[in-house]
C-alpha cells in the first residue's frame, strides 16, 4: 500500500508532459511560421519570430539578405510624367521620418481634411538615413499603403555626423531607389546649428525640386533645443505645403485649411533597433 | 539549416544578446530543462546535479565570465561558514565578519567602486576618469542570499549545510539567481531534503503564472517602456498631460517589469516542485507607506527588516532610535538598488516618508483606518507619494527629474489630453489594463486562477500561441531586457 502510495506520489503528472508538449507544438509552429514568406493572415500583418536567419548557411545569408533589402524598385522618374494624385484626383501622402513627424503630422492631416486627400503616417524615433538607407522600410510601407505623394524627414539626426557624404551618400541613393516612381519631397532638418553637409548632400541626390529646405526657416523650439513646438511646427508644414502647391516637381493643390482639427491620423510607430 | 549559428547563440555567451526568460533561446532550452528534468527529477543527486548545471550555464549565458566570480564567492562563503559553525564565541564572530567582508567587499568593488571614486576625487577637487568595471548581474541578489545563509547559521538559527552541492544549488537556482526573488536558506534548504512531488495543480499554478509574467513583462511593461523612455530622454519637448501619462506609466511599467520576471521565476519553481514563496502583494492598493513596503518587493524589504533594521535595534530602543534606524535601513536600501545619489535620495525619502506614517499612526492611534473614506484618501497619498519618487528612480539625473517634475506643471493644459488618447490609443489601453489587472482583490484572483485551470488544455493551447504571437506584435526591436538586472 505505502508502495503504491509512493509510486503514484512520484509519477509525472499529465499536465506537466502536456506543458512540455505545448512548449514544443508552439516552437514547431513558430519556427515553421518564420520561415514562411508570407506574413500576413487575412490582410493582418502578422509578425515572425526572428529564427529564420537560422535557416541558411553563412555564405548563402549575405547574397538573401541582399535581395530581400532591396525590393526591386526602380529609379525615380526624372521628366516625370507621373500624376501625385489617384484616379480621383485625391493624394494619398505617406509622411515617413523620425521625430520630427510628430507635430508635422497633426497639421499635414489638418490639410488632407480640408483638400479631401488622406495620409498615413511613420514615426522612427532616431532614425537617420542610416536605418532608412540600410531596410527596405520605406519600400514596405509605399507597398502596403500605396501613396500617391511621399514626404520623407530624415536627416535631423546626422547633423553633425563628420564625412558625411562619403557615409551617407549611398544611403540616400538606396532611400530614393525605394520610391519608386511615387512623386516625393524630401523635407530637410530644421537646423538648430550648422550642419556638416547633410543638406547639400540630399539636395544634390534628389534636386531641389524635390528638396523642401527647412533650415532657412526660424523655429521656437522645446527646451531639448532640437524639436520645433507643436505650433512652430504647423508653420513649417504650412511653408512646406505651399512649396508643395508652387514649387515642388510634381505640384498638387493645397488649399490652407481654414481650422485646426487637432485629429491625430493614423501612425505607425518605430523604435531604433540596439545595433 | 544553419545548425552551427542556432548551437552557437544557444550555447555560448553573448553580451549583446543576455539569456532572458522572455527570449526564443530560453524557450528552445526551457524544452531541454524540462524534458532532461522529468527524468531525473526522483533522484536527488543527479537532480540537484543538473539544476546546478544548468544554472550554472544559465548564468554563464547571462553574465559570461562573471560565472566564475560567483562560484568563488560561493565555495569562499561555503568554507568560512563552516568553520564559522565549529566555532565558539569570539572566533564564530571573527568568521562571520569575514563573510561579510568577502561578499561585501566583491559586491561593493563591482557596484560601488566608481561612485565611490567619484565622490572622493569630487571631495578632493580633482578631474575622475570612471574605472572600466563592469557589474556583474544579479549580483546584489546573490550576496544578500550568501549573506543571509551566513547570518543565520550565526545566528544558530539555520544549521550549517554540510553538503555542498544543496547549498550551491540554493544559491545558483536559476530562476531566482539573477532577479530574486531573494530566497532565504530556512525555507529552501529543507526543500531539498524531501522527496521532490510534482504536484498538478502545483505545475497548472506555475505555468499559469508564467504566462501572466510574460504577458505583464513582455506586453504591459515593454510597451509601455517605448513611450516612457521617449519622454524621459526628452522631457522638454512633452507638453504636462503627456509627461504625467509618463510618469503614471513609468510607475506601472516598474510593477510589471519586476513582478511579471518574478512571476515567471516563482511560476518555474512551481513546475519543478519548488515553493520560492512571493515577491508582491497588489502594491499600488497600499493604503500606507508601511503597508506599500509590506507588499512591494517583499523579499529585499524582509531581508532588510531581518538583517539591517532589527540589528540596529529595530523598535528596542526608543521612538529616536526606532526612526533612525528606518531611516539608515532605507537610505541603505536606496543604495542597494544601484551606485548613486538618486538611489540613496529615492531611499531617503521612503524613510522620512515611513517615520511620518509611524508618527500619523501614533497621533491618530491607529482608528482612522477603521474608516473607508479614510482608508481612500491614505491609498491616494501613497499611491502619489510613491509614484512621485519613481521620478528619481528613472530620470537620469537629479536635473532631469526636476525638469519632468516642472514640466507636469508649468506645461499643464487639459486640451493635450484628447489629442493624447488619440495618438497614444494602445498605450492608454495597456495602461487602464495593467491597472485593472492590478485592481483585482487577491480572493478574485484567486478565482481566475483556478478557471485557468479547468480551462481545456486545447484552449491553454491557443492561449499560449496567442501569447506568444501578441509579444511579437508589440515588441520595439530587440527583447528589452529586465530593469532589476541592473541592481
Amino acid at each position: 500500500m505505502t508502495d503504491n502510495n509512493a509510486k503514484r506520489r512520484s509519477r509525472i503528472p499529465r499536465s506537466y508532459w502536456g506543458y512540455l508538449a505545448l512548449m514544443v507544438v508552439s516552437l514547431m509552429l513558430f519556427s515553421c511560421y518564420a520561415f514562411l514568406c508570407k506574413d500576413t493572415l487575412v490582410s493582418f500583418d502578422l509578425k515572425k519570430m526572428s529564427i529564420a536567419k537560422y535557416a541558411v548557411s553563412d555564405t548563402l545569408k549575405q547574397d538573401t539578405l541582399k535581395t530581400i533589402d532591396t525590393l526591386v524598385a526602380e529609379e525615380p522618374v526624372k521628366d516625370s510624367t507621373l500624376s501625385p494624385t489617384d484616379s480621383t484626383g485625391k493624394v494619398h501622402f505617406l509622411l515617413i521620418g523620425d521625430s520630427m513627424n510628430e507635430y508635422l503630422r497633426i497639421r499635414l492631416n489638418d490639410y488632407c481634411i480640408a483638400n479631401g486627400y488622406d495620409m498615413y503616417c511613420v514615426i522612427w524615433y532616431g532614425a537617420t538615413t542610416k536605418q532608412y538607407g540600410t531596410s527596405d522600410t520605406i519600400a514596405y510601407f509605399i507597398k502596403k499603403h500605396e501613396p500617391t505623394y511621399v514626404l520623407l524627414t530624415i536627416g535631423s539626426n546626422e547633423l553633425f555626423v563628420r564625412d558625411i557624404i562619403e557615409k551617407r551618400t549611398d544611403y540616400v541613393k538606396h532611400i530614393v531607389k525605394q520610391l519608386g516612381r511615387t512623386p516625393f519631397v524630401w523635407v530637410g532638418p530644421p537646423n538648430w546649428k550648422d550642419d556638416t553637409g547633410i543638406n547639400e548632400m540630399i539636395v544634390t541626390n534628389v534636386g531641389e525640386s524635390r528638396y523642401f529646405e527647412s533650415k532657412k526657416l526660424k523655429y521656437d523650439r522645446y527646451k531639448d533645443g532640437a524639436h520645433p513646438t507643436r505650433e512652430s511646427a504647423s508653420m513649417w508644414m504650412d511653408s512646406i505645403a505651399v512649396y508643395l502647391s508652387r514649387d515642388a516637381h510634381s505640384p498638387i493643390e493645397m488649399t490652407p485649411p481654414e481650422q485646426k482639427y487637432n485629429k491625430v491620423p493614423h501612425t505607425t510607430i518605430l523604435q531604433m533597433v540596439r545595433e | 539549416m544553419n545548425f552551427k549559428e542556432l548551437l552557437y547563440d544557444v550555447f555560448v555567451y553573448r553580451p549583446e544578446a543576455p539569456l532572458l526568460f522572455n527570449s526564443f533561446e530560453f524557450l528552445v532550452l526551457g524544452i531541454l530543462v524540462l524534458a532532461i528534468y522529468a527524468a531525473v527529477y526522483r533522484h536527488k543527486r543527479p537532480r540537484t546535479l543538473f539544476l546546478l548545471a544548468f544554472s550554472l550555464f544559465f548564468y554563464y549565458k547571462t553574465s559570461g565570465i562573471f560565472v566564475l566570480l560567483l562560484i568563488g564567492t560561493l565555495v569562499a562563503v561555503y568554507l568560512m561558514t563552516r568553520r564559522m559553525s565549529r566555532c565558539e564565541g569570539g572566533g564564530r564572530k571573527w568568521w562571520l565578519a569575514g563573510v561579510v567582508a568577502v561578499v561585501l567587499g566583491v559586491l561593493g568593488y563591482f557596484k560601488y567602486a566608481n561612485f565611490l571614486g567619484e565622490n572622493f576625487f569630487l571631495i578632493i577637487g580633482k578631474e575622475f576618469h570612471h574605472w572600466d568595471i563592469l557589474l556583474p548581474v544579479g549580483i546584489s541578489f546573490y550576496s544578500f542570499q550568501l549573506l543571509s545563509y551566513a547570518i543565520d547559521v550565526y545566528r544558530r538559527e539555520l544549521e550549517e549545510e554540510k553538503d555542498f552541492l544543496d547549498y550551491a544549488f540554493y544559491i545558483t537556482f536559476f530562476p531566482q539567481l539573477v532577479a530574486g526573488p531573494i530566497v532565504r536558506a530556512k525555507s529552501f534548504l529543507p526543500q531539498l531534503k524531501k522527496d521532490i512531488v510534482l504536484n498538478r495543480n502545483e505545475i497548472e499554478k506555475g505555468f499559469f503564472l508564467i504566462m501572466m509574467g510574460l504577458f505583464k513583462k513582455s506586453i504591459l511593461a515593454d510597451y509601455l517602456s517605448q513611450y516612457n523612455d521617449l519622454v524621459f530622454a526628452n522631457p522638454g519637448a512633452y507638453s504636462g498631460v503627456e509627461t504625467l501619462m509618463a510618469i503614471y506609466g513609468y510607475a506601472i511599467q516598474i510593477y510589471c517589469d519586476f513582478s511579471g520576471y518574478t512571476d515567471m521565476a516563482i511560476g518555474m519553481g512551481k513546475m519543478m516542485g519548488f515553493d520560492l514563496g512571493i515577491n508582491f502583494n497588489k502594491p499600488y492598493q497600499s493604503t500606507s507607506l508601511t503597508d506599500f513596503w509590506r507588499r512591494w518587493h517583499i523579499s529585499l524589504s524582509s531581508w532588510l527588516r531581518d538583517y539591517l533594521y532589527i540589528p540596529l535595534g529595530g523598535n528596542r530602543k526608543g521612538k529616536f532610535r526606532t526612526y533612525l534606524n528606518l531611516l539608515i535601513t532605507m537610505l541603505l536600501g536606496g543604495l542597494w538598488h544601484g551606485a548613486n545619489w538618486k538611489f540613496i535620495f529615492w531611499g531617503g525619502m521612503h524613510g522620512v516618508g515611513l517615520i511620518v506614517d509611524k508618527l500619523w499612526q501614533i497621533i491618530t492611534k491607529g482608528k482612522l483606518k477603521e474608516y473607508r473614506i479614510a482608508r481612500i484618501v491614505g491609498w491616494f497619498i501613497t499611491l502619489h507619494f510613491v509614484v512621485f519618487l519613481w521620478i528619481f528612480f528613472r530620470a537620469d539625473s537629479f536635473a532631469t527629474a526636476w525638469e519632468i517634475i516642472g514640466q507636469v506643471f508649468n506645461s499643464f493644459d487639459l486640451a493635450y489630453l484628447p489629442v493624447f488618447f488619440e495618438t497614444r490609443k494602445l498605450f492608454v489601453l495597456l495602461l487602464l489594463l495593467a491597472v485593472a489587472i492590478h485592481a483585482i482583490p487577491s480572493s478574485k484572483f484567486g478565482k481566475v486562477e483556478r478557471a485557468y485551470i479547468r480551462t481545456p488544455f486545447l484552449v491553454k493551447v491557443v492561449a499560449f500561441i496567442i501569447l506568444i504571437q501578441c509579444i511579437l506584435q508589440i515588441k520595439s526591436s530587440d527583447v528589452q531586457p529586465f530593469i532589476y538586472f541592473q541592481f
